[in-house]
């Protein structure tokens, strides 16, 4: 049961699923190292069994020899030792062969059989003096040929019992391949696909929030906005209306920002020129009224700045284009607003330029309140603003 | 200069009642404000106004949209729809109302004037 409970949980599952890989990685290997081992050791068998045949073999030929006075003795010996050791190897095993007793009983009942023919020939070779007569060479042909046959079948019995492991090992390999493939299975069907479906229904559900999150400030922007304005227009008083309208264009910008950020979400780039070229295109469209047009030459490299930097920017643009707009040139004429940020080494250059024939800086007390905001706001961006008069005027602010 | 009727249904009050006064500004009467389409073909009949601001997202079982299609059963009064999205299912449905048009919020007052004053005088 407490298996089962550690089971429920994704990390205990992939744990539990690696542990079982590895057991069969395991076994498998061990495995197929055990069943390479056993094949081996038949392989060995079959070419020592081989052997003994045409050590048998030899060993009639050298009787013979013996016979005629053509073989040494000696010679004859070594072949039968060699022989005999080979014999024993094959029934008990031996390290030095690197040889195991054989599997199956009726290999080993077979070879029991033929050591009395080797035991005949061993007390015929170790006879002193040797005797040779016809009887006995056929005894000896017979006895050879008796062992011929027998070791025949030895090498058949043993051949069959390597094929045997040879089937058994791919029939298991089979299953553990089928059983590792269960695992990879397993894990796929319970473990990675329910976490990648957690993960995306999770990344829906929050890209959705993120969404709503923006619509929501935004409106409440909205809403902040209209009240004010709401309660200027009641007022029915020119100076408070102009306050609203500015106020309005200040909350724009800002709400801009999370257009965005939305915009963002949905694979846009969060760029200074998207955001500050439609500030100003509004602004300029807002004031353009049946009579006056306000063309624009905007000059915006883009990049990235935070948002906090990105908003202030915004702020910044909105009141010196406003006052443009407001100062700058006969409302029925309307004229050329010039905004440019460029990038040189590591300092930013925001420019905007009029060619109005009345200041936007200094003179009445309403531009003065316009451009200490400028000011404020030029300062929370830790930057410089200077400005001149030359055909117009021209706002130079610099920062990092 | 012809003194033109409203019929206004947003169920944002606020910037309902900012419409209002800026009609007002601009000699225009608004029969009535509403926030559903409720009384809409009642109040139509009623007061026979030369538009209506229909915003699209209202409260009620029908949308603007809906709404429309309703109030050209008995009138082919001037609609001005107010959304915040540009949903294409709702562009094209508001495509198919006649003598309809269509702004986009946020939108400038000064706009909305403009195009009455171009539709209607």
């Amino acid at each position: 049961m407490a298996i089962v409970a550690w089971l429920t949980h994704n990390k205990s599952r992939i744990i539990f699923a690696g542990l079982i890989m590895a057991t069969l990685i395991v076994l498998n290997q061990a495995f197929i190292q055990y069943s390479l081992q056993r094949m081996q050791q038949d392989a060995r068998g079959i070419n020592i069994a081989g052997r003994q045949r045409m050590l048998s073999q030899k060993i009639v030929v050298g009787w013979l020899g013996l016979q005629q006075g053509t073989v040494r003795h000696e010679s004859v010996i070594q072949d039968l030792e060699e022989w005999k050791y080979a014999h024993h190897a094959l029934l008990r095993g031996a390290d030095s062969l690197n040889l195991k007793v054989p599997d199956s009983p009726v290999t080993i009942s077979l070879l029991n059989v033929m050591t009395p023919k080797i035991d005949f020939i061993d007390s015929l070779l170790m006879m002193d003096p040797l005797v040779f007569n016809i009887e006995l060479q056929d005894k000896i042909m017979s006895n050879q040929s008796e062992f011929l046959l027998q070791m025949e079948e030895v090498v058949g019995l043993l051949e069959k019992s390597s094929d045997n492991k040879l089937f058994w090992a791919v029939t298991i390999e089979l299953l553990l391949c089928v059983t590792t493939l269960f695992v990879v299975w397993y894990k796929l069907r319970f473990i990675y696909l329910p976490i990648q479906s957690d993960l995306e229904q999770k990344n829906r559900k929050y890209k959705f929030l993120l969404k709503e999150l923006h619509h929501r400030v935004k409106n409440n922007l909205n809403l902040v906005s209209n009240i004010n304005y709401l309660q200027c227009l009641e007022e029915d008083n020119e100076a408070l209306m102009s306050i609203a309208e500015d106020t309005a264009n200040r909350i724009a910008a800002i709400s801009r920002v999370h257009d965005l950020m939305l915009s963002v979400e949905q694979g846009g780039e969060l760029g200074v020129n998207v955001y500050l070229v439609s500030l100003v295109q509004n602004l300029a469209n807002s004031a353009t009224s049946k009579d006056g047009r306000y063309t624009l030459n905007l000059d915006i490299e883009d990049h990235l700045f935070s948002i906090d930097k990105l908003q202030i920017l915004g702020l910044i643009v909105n009141e010196l284009v406003t006052n443009i707009i407001k100062h700058a040139y006969d409302p029925k004429e309307g004229g050329l607003i010039e905004v440019s940020l460029k990038r040189q080494k590591r300092i930013f250059k925001l420019e905007v330029n009029d060619y109005g024939s009345k200041a936007t800086s200094g003179g009445s007390k309403e531009k003065n309140k316009g451009i200490n905001l400028i000011e404020l706001l030029v300062k929370q961006l830790k930057g410089k603003i200077t400005s001149r008069s030359e055909n117009g005027m021209k706002f130079t602010i610099t920062f990092n | 200069m012809k003194e033109l009727k409203a019929l206004i249904v947003e169920d944002d009050l606020v910037s309902s009642r900012i419409l209002e006064l800026i009609f007002k500004k601009n000699e225009i009467t608004t029969v009535a404000n509403l926030s559903s389409a409720d009384q809409i073909l009642e109040l139509i009949s009623s007061h026979a106004p030369d538009f209506i601001i229909m915003d699209v997202m209202i409260e009620g079982d029908i949308d603007g949209v809906e709404a429309a299609e309703k109030i050209r059963q008995i009138s082919n009064v001037f609609i001005m729809f107010l959304t915040g999205q540009e949903d294409p299912n709702t562009v094209s449905r508001i495509g198919r109302i006649s003598n309809s048009q269509l702004i986009l919020k946020p939108y400038l007052h000064r706009e909305i004037i403009a195009t009455i004053k171009s539709e209607l005088l």
